[in-house]
């Protein structure tokens, strides 16, 4: 992830309050010069404290509001991250065609709502296309179409290539995987449904390269 | 190297499990030593134990630092023992509220707890991360700085509401501004404030301070903290350094006018103390 002015600014501060928690002038005086660029951030932010510190105590604040307040902050992100965890694991362990079923949805209708025909789908049921070349809008669809969150979908969709149960050779095959991109394009969807496919991910490339 | 940094262990050999980001200059993040002793202390003792050392009184032995709780609630929740983690998540919330509160001071209570909030928020949503980041380790590394450095940014964010100073009244009987900075008139090659100005800071920095709320325009004494207990230069030749100058971006004869305004309300103030 490419780090932003202000993530960088952040980091820099830190690392000025780690050397020199109160800041002094000379302290300021090297790291302006370290970081020019932040120059003005890094003054404005030394003042602050200056002026911070010589203020006299400050008001009394309801402790015990506030850390009721932060604990049910606290409490509600455990709840949604173990709520988050419990999906999951029941994702790695359900296939596409179990969940598409589970929701009660014909396979037909299912296809329709997600612009998917039976060899997308059967490549996604055996986690043969990579979850990276994936499109964000297909697991949209799909987690719409299912009812199920999209982290759900991902994670349904995420973990090496099931093999087939039977298979004619002696040895079993290798689960050779492909993109989505390629899937699509040997896919027996329409013209339409391929260049609609194309489009969503040459748009999607284009918006992680600004 | 700074002390700060000299306290850090090495990365070669790590006794709890390393912090994966990086100084800006490519150093990995580290624990302090006296972190990572207590964490390995710890870390192996019954959990239900670990509240009640989190509570210990503050200059206790027993008490567990910020950082240690920290890296122990991360332990509990890998463990998905979340009752335990809560309680020291409630401890680290206390800690962090006192923290924040005396890097937001000067403004009314509501202004005072919206800030204390709305940093606590930020810092429980970075203990509880589910992926590590450069924020959420660097809580390991240093929890009353990075509290203290979000903190002031809010204040920051805030400085253009209004907001109302509470100083103290000047008394005879001291109040804590003990004059404990280090001088810095020491050696000012800069533009200079009046002898006289520089005399009162220099032999009465106590009073100054206690003067302080004295000064009506906030930009007068936010320019006398930063020259007189700060040591901040009015102007500076080389560009590079900041200066009164160049923080208010205003001349060095506009300073030495808000010095001279900022000091009659000072002298006003402080009648026969000075």
């Amino acid at each position: 992830m490419t780090e932003n002015h202000q993530d960088k600014l952040e980091a820099i501060i830190d690392e000025m309050l780690l050397e020199d928690p109160e800041t002094s002038y000379d302290t300021l005086a090297k790291w302006c010069a370290r970081y020019p660029e932040h120059r003005d951030a890094l003054t404005r932010f030394a003042a602050t404290r200056a002026v911070q510190k010589s203020l006299p105590e400050g008001s009394q604040i309801d402790e015990a509001r506030i850390t009721s307040r932060l604990m049910s902050h606290a409490l509600s992100i455990m709840h949604r991250q173990g709520a988050a965890a419990r999906d999951t694991a029941e994702a790695v362990t359900t296939r596409l065609c179990e969940a598409i079923t589970e929701s009660g949805i014909p396979e037909e209708e299912f296809s329709r709502r997600c612009n998917l025909d039976e060899t997308l789908i059967a490549k996604l049921n055996r986690r043969l296309i990579p979850v990276a070349s994936i499109p964000r809008v297909a697991f949209e669809l799909i987690a719409s179409t299912i009812a199920r969150e999209v982290a759900f979908v991902r994670a349904m969709l995420t973990g090496d290539p099931i093999p087939l149960g039977a298979h004619k050779s002696r040895s079993r095959p290798a689960a050779r995987t492909e993109d989505f991109l390629d899937a699509v394009k040997s896919s027996n969807l329409s013209e339409e449904a391929k260049s609609e496919w194309i489009r969503i991910i040459e748009a999607e490339r284009k918006n992680e390269g600004t | 190297m700074s002390q700060a940094h000299s306290d850090r262990k090495p990365a070669t050999a790590p006794a709890v499990e390393p912090l994966t980001s990086n100084y800006r200059d490519g150093r990995p993040y580290t624990r302090r030593r006296d972190v990572e002793d207590q964490v390995c202390r710890v870390r192996d003792t019954d959990p239900a134990t670990w509240p009640a050392l989190a509570k210990a009184p503050a200059g206790s032995d027993d008490r567990l630092k910020s950082e240690v709780i920290v890296h122990l609630v991360r332990i509990l929740r890998a463990r998905g023992e979340t009752a335990i983690a809560g309680q020291l998540i409630e401890q680290l919330v206390k800690r962090m509220e006192k923290t924040a509160t005396a890097w937001a001071k000067g403004f009314d209570q509501t202004t005072t707890e919206e800030i204390v909030i709305q940093v606590g928020e930020r810092v429980v949503e970075l203990i509880l991360a589910d992926t590590p980041s450069r924020q959420s380790e660097f809580l390991e590394v240093a929890f009353a700085e990075a509290v203290k450095r979000r903190t002031l940014n809010a204040v920051e964010r805030r400085e253009s509401q209004p907001r109302t100073y509470r100083f103290a009244t000047p008394t005879d009987a001291g109040d804590g501004s003990d004059g404990t900075v280090a001088n810095p008139l020491e050696g000012m090659a800069d533009g200079e404030p009046s002898p006289e100005e520089i005399a009162i800071a220099r032999e009465r920095p106590d009073v100054l301070r206690r003067c302080l709320g004295a000064i009506s325009n906030p930009k007068h004494r936010e320019a006398v903290v930063l020259r007189f207990f700060e040591g901040w230069p009015i102007v500076s030749k080389d560009k590079t350094k900041p200066s009164l100058c160049t923080h208010f971006g205003i001349s060095d004869r506009q300073i030495s006018n808000w010095f001279a305004k900022a000091f009659e309300e000072v002298r006003a103030m402080a009648g026969d103390s000075l």
